[in-house]
Formats: structure tokens, sequence, C-alpha cells
């Protein structure tokens, strides 16, 4: 591992034909690289195909945080996702897989992530993630 | 006249303690393992935050001396800027358990803006207050006093009476650190509560700070709720030229409380072109 956090192709989970334009040791950090999310429609966009898309209903023991980070190339093609999960303390937490399932296969079916610039003038591949507050089944914020 | 707090936030990074640490203050303290760890820890400049040959500075840090807060909180900041709570949140909380004073701010602020956890960077706003006897200072970013942090965390819980109640007592009390957007989140607050007029006011105080896209957008939108639609299509216009500028709220790491968007002013126009 080069970076902290870095995410290694796995040939269980990820596509075999996605392109790492600049080599798998320059995928950047979604800050390093100018605005924070880079999407067509921005964060509104994100938001509403989250609300159309995830099927709110009262989960009393489901709450707590769930990650989906995953690269973005410089076609903005996205793969390598991966999920991390926590109760709302930051503890240990398994969520129903209805839910985290779905999360996951929103965050895959996102479009429009736009090119970032690297320092070279070139488009980047780049780590982005979202983190979904979730309380009760249901989804109250989306980060960052 | 008042002095007015500018901070440049949209570069700053979460965590620089690193970049001059005075080691000595440990020697004073006749504490030799911080002293070491905090010495080996200038190593951790040599590398870029990401780079596993500086979490293994912080590693070897952390051997020297387990209860060396920096080094906790610069390897929960590098987990911090990956979204990873569960990282994070181990690091950053040994930090606070071995220096609360410093930390418990930053955790507030972390946790609230990387988390949406409002409840819990209260509680360490409150933590914090109730350990020290001086201003309790900023969130990690400089954007905020944390007085208006933790009001903006109410408003961010829907309390908004509450967040109006303390955001008024920090303009007060805090005169001389009034942050680039306490007006924005008071005005929207008091709209949320239907107070368009206060809202409106506050609005206008945030164009003497810090004139944005956002302020003028809420501005019309208040404008909007008491029907005058000539206030509403100057300040909407306003609206779009600054954000067509870039004349607006950005944060390099995530979207900002009361942040707008261009799909927000279509929305709106569109909206109130229904109404008349």
């Amino acid at each position: 591992m080069r970076w902290l956090e870095d995410i290694r192709y796995n040939k269980s989970l990820d596509k075999s034909d996605f392109k790492i334009c600049n080599g798998e040791e320059n995928v950047k950090q979604y800050f390093n690289l100018g605005d924070n999310i880079e999407i067509e429609g921005d964060k509104p966009y994100i938001n509403s195909h989250f609300t159309n898309g995830f099927n709110s209903e009262k989960m009393p023991k489901e709450s707590g945080l769930i990650r989906i980070r995953f690269i973005v190339n410089c076609e903005g093609q996205t793969d390598r996702f991966r999920l991390l999960e926590s109760d709302l303390q930051y503890g240990s937490k398994k969520f129903n897989r209805k839910i985290s399932d779905t999360v996951m296969a929103l965050s895959k079916s996102l479009t429009g992530w736009k090119q970032k610039i690297n320092s070279e003038g070139n488009p980047a591949d780049y780590y982005q993630y979202l983190v979904f507050r979730i309380v009760n089944g249901e989804i109250i914020k989306i980060l960052p | 006249m008042k002095v007015i707090l500018t901070i440049i936030i949209s570069i700053v990074l979460v965590g620089s303690i690193f970049s001059q640490p005075n080691c000595n203050i440990y020697l004073w303290q006749s504490d030799t393992l911080q002293y070491k760890a905090c010495k080996h820890s200038i190593k951790f400049n040599d590398y870029y935050q990401f780079d596993m040959k500086g979490i293994a500075v912080l590693d070897s840090c952390l051997a020297i001396c387990p209860y060396y807060a920096d080094a906790n909180y610069e390897y929960g900041v590098v987990y911090l800027k990956a979204g990873n709570f569960i990282g994070w949140n181990k690091y950053i909380n040994a930090a606070v358990k071995y220096d609360a004073a410093n930390y418990l701010g930053l955790r507030a602020s972390c946790r609230g803006k990387f988390f949406a956890d409002y409840t819990g960077a209260i509680n360490d706003i409150d933590s914090l207050a109730s350990i020290v006897n001086y201003d309790i200072g900023f969130v990690h970013d400089g954007t905020y006093h944390l007085d208006a942090y933790k009001a903006l965390c109410y408003k961010a819980l829907n309390k908004n009476i509450i967040a109006i109640e303390l955001f008024e007592k920090h303009l007060i009390k805090n005169s001389e650190f009034i942050g680039l957007f306490d007006y924005l989140h008071l005005g929207v607050a008091y709209h949320n509560i239907g107070n368009y007029s206060k809202a409106i006011d506050c609005f206008s105080n945030q164009e003497k700070i810090n004139n944005l896209a956002e302020n003028n957008y809420y501005k019309a939108k208040s404008y909007l709720k008491i029907a005058d639609t000539i206030e509403f299509d100057k300040y909407i216009h306003i609206a779009n030229e600054l954000i067509n500028s870039k004349q607006k709220m950005i944060d390099g790491y995530h979207i900002m409380e009361d942040e707008i968007f261009m799909s927000d002013i279509q929305n709106i126009k569109e909206l109130a072109d229904n109404i008349r």
C-alpha cells in the first residue's frame, strides 16, 4: 500500500476493464484537485438521486453511518467501490443488507462525474467518497 | 467600528499542527517521552499526508509515547479526510483523552462538518467550555468561532429558535470575531421561523461583510414569502450574477451549510413565476 486508504484492485469486486489512466500510484484525493464534489447537477442531483431511489421505511435499529468510497477515473467513470459502516457512536455495525445494498447500488449508478485536472494539466484519477447518515432506516444527510 | 474577522478558509488544511511544534515545552515539563515523540514527529512534514512513510512516522511517535496527543490527532486527520469515521474516531478520541483542552473543539467541528454529528459537536463544545476559563476558540479550519458553530449545529438540527438565541449572543459577546457567514446562517434561521423582516436585516448585514450569491438568494426568498416580487427579482438577479462569477460559499472538502447551487436559483425563479 502506497497511501493510507488506497483501494487496490480486487478481481471479485471490481471491473477488470476499469482504466486507471495515470497509474495506480497517481490516484489523488478529491480535495487535492480543486472544488469538493464535482458532478453534473451538483449536490442537489446527488440528494435527489438517493431520495428518489432509496425506499425509506422506518427501521428502528438501523441507524448509523455508511461510507462508500470509490475511484473516479480520468474519463469520469467510476469503480473500486468499497463500503464502511458504523453505528452513530462510530462503533462497529452491520446494516440490514436491504439498506447497504441499496446505498451501494445507487452510488454506483450516479453519473456525470466531472474530470478533475492534476498539476500536469491532465485529467486525473481520484478517490471520492460519500457518507450517509442514516437514522431509523432513513437517510437524513449525505456528505461531504 | 467592529473589527471583522476575515479568514481565508478554502485552502486551509485540517491538520497542520506539526509545522512548528515547540518540543521544548515537554522538556520543561520533564516529560522526555513526549519530547522524543515530538521531535520525531517533525519528519511527518517530509511526506504527503496520506503517504505510508509518513504514517510510519506517526506509528513510531506513538510507539515512543502513546499519549502524545498531536500524533494521535494527525493520524485521525488522515482517516477523516478519507471519510473513514472509524479510524478517525479512534485517534481523535485518544487526542481528546490526552489533551482535552486542545482537541475537544477540533473534534466538535469535525464531527459536525464531516459526519453531520451535530449533537456530538454541541456536547464537545459544552465540555470544552466547562474545562477552560479562556475563549474556547474556533473550529478546525477557522471558519467559525465555536460559539457560532454551536448555534449552527442547533440550526442544522432544526432547532432554529435556540440557534437564533446563540447566534445573537455570539454576535454581542464576540463582536470582534464575527465570521464570514454568521449573519447568513442567522438570517436563514430567522427565515425558517417565518420572521422575514429580521431575516432580511441579517442578509443585509451579511452583504456588508461578505457579499455572496447565498445571502442574495435567501434575501430574495424572504421577499418572495412576503410577496414583494420587485425586491425578489432584484436580489435573485444579483444572486444569479454572483453565482456565475463564483462569488459563493465554497469549501475544499465538503458542501457548506446553506450553500446554494444554480439549480436552487432556477427552481425558485420557476416557483416565483408560478405564483405571479
